[in-house]
């Protein structure tokens, strides 16, 4: 009985010429009504709404939620931006100079032909000059960024030298330059080398070695010594 | 293979050298006719070096008995040797040989300086050997005169006694007369950790894993030191001279490290220069001959620098006030 009331209700089936009683009538009237509604439901397309399927699947198993295309993509978003990050990290780029150059003294040979043939030092870039008061501005500076690649030294011992070549050299191919874009941040002032740890000194005593048969000879840092000329 | 001299040969055969490397070396055959070797009991002990026509030779003192000096030449013949002078700063002595016949044999030259890496030839008394100019102008003290000096450092190839072994350079000139080796903390590490720390200019007394040394020689190489080149020159000139005695300058005072930049003096000898200057116990000398004094080492390098009869100018901190004080250094004799 409701199976047929609800084909009358959608048009399937004609009412019967004996017409409905009120009970009836008033069920298949609300089913239209009902029909009206779900013709309003956007998913729902009108040419589904009089079969029997979509009948029977919104009526008796609830109307349900539209899936909308490709939801999951939102869920893959997080880790295709994690991706993207990793790829701008590890991509190559230029190398920061070295903070500090050691080991040897390193000769540009073509620049000292140059400047035998010229007979003059070669000119040195231009100094921005960190000491002139900029105009009134309410702008903060901007912090220099810092190059994480950058290896700074951070103790005397990475200054590699030779004693024997004389003291550590520290070359630079330009006068450094002091302004608010290279000075390095505070955080890294311990970057700063300033002088190499001096070789101890020799102390020769007044005392042979058994195995060579001459005097014994020691090396002693020199803060503790008391010795004179 | 170069070809052996008749006198090298004639040297291998009656020495054994240390190293037949180092005997074929060319710069042997300079060297040889102008080294004596000092006996005693017929073996070596100790090596001398020509320094002139008439005999006069070059040795280092602790390698002479308390009998007579008898030194062999590389052609066999034995000579006998009386001691002449002494430099008791550098103990090197001058000896001669009375019956020396001029013209024979070609005196050694000082050489000026030598070069950190040139390869060397040690004599020492149980033969040549290899060794290397591994030092120059190194800052040390000389017990029990606490007086500062600069050393060249030697390696050499050889483990055995050195006596006051000569080394020369491939010209045949005398660089280094060895007289004191390094005595590492534990035994066989010492050239190791000399070695690296040469290498990292860093020379504190760290822990460092055993290695070979560089593009240099075999195990067993013996660190060894000796007055600078200058030093030399100034001993063998001093010796030639007509007095035969040695002027080392000085200037007669001892200082330290203080508690801020400085070098605090610490003993002042009655009657050498620095007390004639007006230098006194407790001064902190802050600048000398216009160079800023940060530390002992620091004035022990103008020190150092100096000769005889030349003009120190010290500024000193006393009571709080900085005074100007003018020294002329003086010789090392005044001491003796």
């Amino acid at each position: 009985m409701s199976d047929r009331l609800y084909r009358i209700a959608f048009d399937d089936e004609p009412e019967p010429t004996s017409g409905l009683n009120a009970a009836e009538a008033q069920e298949v009237e609300a089913l239209r009504q009902l029909k009206g509604d779900l013709a309003h439901l956007r998913e729902t397309p009108d040419c589904q709404l009089s079969t029997a399927h979509l009948r029977n699947a919104i009526l008796h198993r609830s109307i349900r939620p539209s899936q909308r295309p490709l939801t999951w993509l939102w869920a893959a978003v997080p880790a295709l931006a994690c991706v993207a990050g990793l790829a701008i990290v590890m991509a190559p780029r230029p190398e920061t100079p070295e903070g500090l150059v050691a080991a040897e003294v390193v000769r540009s040979a073509p620049l000292e032909r140059v400047a035998q043939a010229t007979d003059r030092p070669a000119d040195p870039p231009p100094v921005t000059t960190a000491t002139q008061t900029p105009a009134v501005t309410t702008v903060a500076p901007e912090r220099p960024r810092v190059q994480r690649r950058t290896r700074f030294v951070r103790s005397a011992g990475e200054l590699v030298a030779s004693r024997t070549d004389g003291p550590p050299v520290i070359a630079l191919t330009a006068p450094a330059l002091r302004s608010e874009a290279t000075e390095a941040p505070a955080a890294y002032a311990d970057a700063v080398v300033t002088e190499p740890e001096p070789e101890p000194v020799i102390v020769v005593y007044d005392a042979n070695d058994q195995r060579t048969g001459v005097q014994i000879a020691t090396e002693r840092p020199d803060a503790q010594l008391v010795a004179g000329f | 293979m170069l070809s052996l001299s008749p006198v090298f040969s004639l040297a291998l055969a009656l020495l054994g050298p240390q190293s037949q490397a180092a005997a074929e070396n060319p710069g042997w055959g300079t060297v040889a006719p102008s080294v004596a070797f000092l006996l005693a009991g017929g073996t070596p002990v100790g090596v001398a070096a020509l320094l002139d026509d008439k005999g006069h030779f070059l040795a280092f003192q602790p390698n002479l008995g308390d009998g007579p000096i008898v030194g062999r030449l590389a052609t066999g013949e034995t000579v006998m040797l009386s001691l002449v002078a002494t430099d008791p700063q550098t103990q090197l002595v001058l000896l001669l040989a009375p019956a020396w016949s001029p013209g024979q044999r070609p005196p050694v030259q000082v050489a000026p300086r030598a070069v950190v890496g040139d390869r060397l030839l040690a004599v020492t008394p149980g033969g040549p050997a290899f060794g290397q100019f591994a030092g120059d102008e190194r800052l040390g003290i000389v017990r029990p005169s606490l007086r500062y000096a600069l050393f060249s450092e030697v390696r050499i190839e050889a483990t055995g006694p050195l006596g006051g072994a000569m080394v020369f350079d491939r010209q045949g000139r005398l660089v280094a007369v060895l007289g004191a080796t390094l005595t590492p903390e534990t035994p066989g590490e010492g050239h190791e950790r000399l070695a690296q720390t040469q290498r990292l200019g860093n020379a504190a007394p760290v822990a460092v894993p055993k290695r070979s040394v560089p593009d240099y020689g075999p195990q067993g190489m013996t660190v060894a030191y000796s007055f600078s080149p200058k030093v030399l020159a100034r001993v063998v000139d001093g010796f030639l001279s007509p007095t035969r005695s040695v002027q080392h300058p000085t200037v007669g005072f001892l200082f330290r490290a203080a508690d801020r930049p400085g070098a605090l003096v610490e003993v002042v000898r009655p009657g050498l220069p620095a007390a004639v200057a007006g230098v006194l116990t407790g001064d902190l000398v802050v600048k000398a001959n216009g160079k800023d004094v940060r530390s002992p080492r620091d004035l022990a390098q103008v020190l150092l620098a100096l000769d005889v009869g030349d003009k120190l100018s010290l500024i000193v901190v006393r009571d709080g006030e900085e005074r100007t004080l003018e020294v002329t250094v003086g010789a090392q004799s005044l001491l003796d």
